[in-house]
């Protein structure tokens, strides 16, 4: 599995280095141009990428590497709840994007840790109310207070 | 103007030092997405007062970690992990006050003795390096990547690999000297490259958050008990007995912070062991012992200044907090280099003095406010983690409010988690993004001046010369040593064992 994500590494290389020959040099310019100094670098990934994997090929070790495993279960809904957040954040807002993404997560982590219960309705309500209330303090704190800019959405 | 002392510094500071041990003590969260999440409330400051405030933070997290260290055996941050071996033992017996009172003050010394290092030794070599060409600037940068990369703990290999994805990431965006778009594949959120700001939370917040989501978290927290009795801090024949151990692992602490690549963990290590030999009392040592405690604390805490003379003096962070600190003061329009010494001579005397005061401060308010943030410790994860994601989207979005910025923070996030839990180091991917810009702007005006990269070398012997055979030579040497000891210690496990029966 490791040889798949050095091999991935590797094409990237090729690909960056591909595109670093279309870069053209200016005619002031007598330091090599903007390509030179990426393209050492991208050889030197290459050749350091060529090492691992023969390190790997020649002690046989084929196992250890995670990936799939990161993403699975609690984890990988995490990253999904992640994901739908930063997607909503444009659509919703912060503030209504906020509350579902915590509503939803805290929830689920204490499902979690606590063997698939989620506690009493009052139990839930705090935890929802908590999120809310933290969403619009957030809200209040940045935009009003120190009046940094937060994603807007179609409601506010 | 000295700012460092007026209130709103200090009351600023005093929040950064507080925010900085909260992090420091949950397992979990460390000093570096602390200072990461920290940079964009910065925004609205002075630079002067905003480095500050990042500095009291940095101090406050590495300090934090003993916290859960001597109550939970849980490391609240990596440099605090040999504080458990025998801080742990002495909560164990009953002794957690103590333990908590003289782990606070051998922290305290460490951050002084390297505030007073970087007091007389930055300005120092600051003079050396102002009369640096550009070539000798490569060197050094060089020099100090190669120590980062393959000085790491397990394959350097990939350590070198971390350090050159890193520097790919920097490229992204205009180039330096001629401001030519590069690796950015028609889309024009790229045109300025990746953010500091999104790389350093997505590397260091995200992809913990992501990892810490997946784990069970216990409830034992909650029944932490210990008593904040009269004898708290060290008494004055302890501070005796203890001085010339203090002393040593401040020495050992300073100096590991200024070497790149080594930091909190390498220098609590090496104090330990450096403390056990000359111990009159090595056999205590993992049962509970002053020493063995005060030898971890002190070392892990005088990194922080050391970590910063580099960084000042030379514009090379010594580890990957100061680079993140380094990103910051960027950020604020402050370069730092041994140039900021003759420009900013007063940013730097309120930076000196600052950090003596985020230590004054972390004393007061750790031992003040010990029982408060062992409450803290029971706060529920998964009320925490959700709301430190969400301080993440807050951070990126503060910087230019383009979900572009978000999408990349995640990205990093999830390319970090991949790395990380494969053994390949991401303190060096930060340097190496920091620091990549730096390297190729100083290797483009050698060749300016020198027409060639051959003509650099053979023109004349210069420091960057010198820089460069040791970014080769030193590393080398380390492997050669590490494989030697490496075999001698198969030997050693091969050999027959003598049976006396």
């Amino acid at each position: 599995m490791e040889l798949i994500f050095l091999a991935i590494l590797g094409i990237f290389a090729v690909v960056f280095f591909k595109e670093t020959t279309t870069y053209k040099i200016a005619s002031f310019d007598t330091s090599g141009g903007p390509a030179t100094f990426p393209q050492y670098i991208l050889i030197l990934l290459l050749v350091a990428i060529a090492i691992l994997m023969i390190q790997k090929i020649v002690k046989k070790d084929f196992k250890g590497f995670v990936f799939i495993e990161l993403f699975k279960g609690e984890r990988g809904i995490g990253l999904l709840s992640l994901v739908a957040y930063l997607a909503l954040l444009t659509i919703l807002g912060f503030t209504l994007s906020t509350i579902l993404f915590l509503g939803f997560l805290v929830n689920y982590l204490y499902r979690v840790n606590h063997q698939k219960s989620l506690g009493s309705v009052k139990q839930i309500a705090i935890r929802t109310g908590i999120s809310v209330l933290f969403a619009f303090v957030i809200q209040y704190i940045f935009v009003g207070l120190m009046h940094v800019m937060l994603p807007k959405g179609i409601f506010f | 103007m000295l700012t460092v002392f007026s209130i709103t510094n200090i009351l600023l500071m005093s929040a950064g030092v507080f925010y900085g041990l909260v992090f420091g003590a949950i397992p979990g969260l460390s000093s570096s997405v602390a200072v990461a999440l920290i940079i964009p409330l910065t925004f609205g400051l002075e630079s002067s007062s905003a480095i500050n405030l990042l500095i009291a933070v940095y101090v406050g997290g590495v300090s934090g970690g003993l916290i859960s260290a001597i109550l939970l055996r849980i490391p609240g941050t990596p440099s605090s992990i040999i504080t458990v071996l025998d801080g742990y033992p002495l909560a164990q017996q009953g002794k957690a006050g103590k333990a908590l009172g003289v782990a606070i003050f051998a922290s305290f010394v460490g951050g002084c003795f390297s505030a007073i290092v970087l007091l007389f030794l930055s300005p120092l070599l600051a003079k050396v390096t102002i009369g640096f060409s550009p070539f000798d600037y490569f060197g050094v940068t060089v020099f100090s990547l190669s120590l980062v990369s393959m000085l790491i703990e397990g394959n350097p290999i990939k350590g070198v690999i971390t350090t050159l994805l890193g520097i790919i990431f920097s490229f992204f965006g205009t180039s330096p000297i001629d401001g030519k778009a590069r690796f950015t594949f028609g889309n024009h959120n790229l045109d300025n490259g990746f953010n500091v700001i999104t790389v350093i939370i997505g590397v260091f917040a995200i992809s913990e958050m992501i990892n810490q989501i997946g784990k069970r978290h216990s409830k034992t927290e909650s029944n932490i008990e210990f008593t904040k009795g009269k004898g708290f801090f060290p008494t004055f024949s302890e501070i005796k007995h203890l001085s010339g151990n203090m002393l040593r692992s401040s020495i050992i602490g300073t100096m590991i912070g200024i070497l790149p690549g080594l930091s909190g963990p390498e220098a609590a290590l090496i104090s330990y062991s450096q403390a056990k030999r000359a111990s009159r009392h090595p056999e205590l040592f993992g049962e509970g012992s002053l020493e063995g405690l005060v030898a971890s604390e002190t070392s892990n805490n005088a990194v922080s200044g050391g970590s910063l003379i580099p960084m000042l003096s030379l514009g090379v962070p010594g580890n990957a907090v100061a680079a993140i600190i380094m990103g910051g003061l960027t950020l604020h329009g402050v370069e730092a280099g041994p140039l900021l010494f003759t420009n900013e001579p007063v940013l730097i005397k309120n930076i000196i003095i600052g950090l003596f005061i985020a230590n004054v401060l972390m004393l007061i308010i750790e031992s003040v406010a010990i029982k408060g943030f062992v409450k803290i410790l029971a706060i529920p994860k998964h009320i925490l983690y959700p709301f430190i994601i969400v301080f993440c989207v807050v951070g990126v979005s503060s910087v230019n409010n383009r979900s572009f910025d978000a999408w990349s923070m995640l990205f990093f996030g999830i390319l970090a988690l991949v790395l990380e839990k494969n053994k390949y180091p991401l303190g060096p991917l930060i340097l190496g993004f920091i620091l990549g810009s730096i390297i190729e702007l100083n290797y483009r005006r050698s060749i300016m001046s020198f027409g060639s990269f051959g003509a650099t070398l053979t023109d004349s012997f210069r420091s960057g010369t010198v820089f460069l055979i040791l970014a080769v030579v030193v590393p080398a040497f380390n492997m050669y040593m590490n494989n030697r000891a490496k075999k001698l210690h198969k030997a050693k496990m091969e050999m027959p064992t003598i049976d006396n029966n």
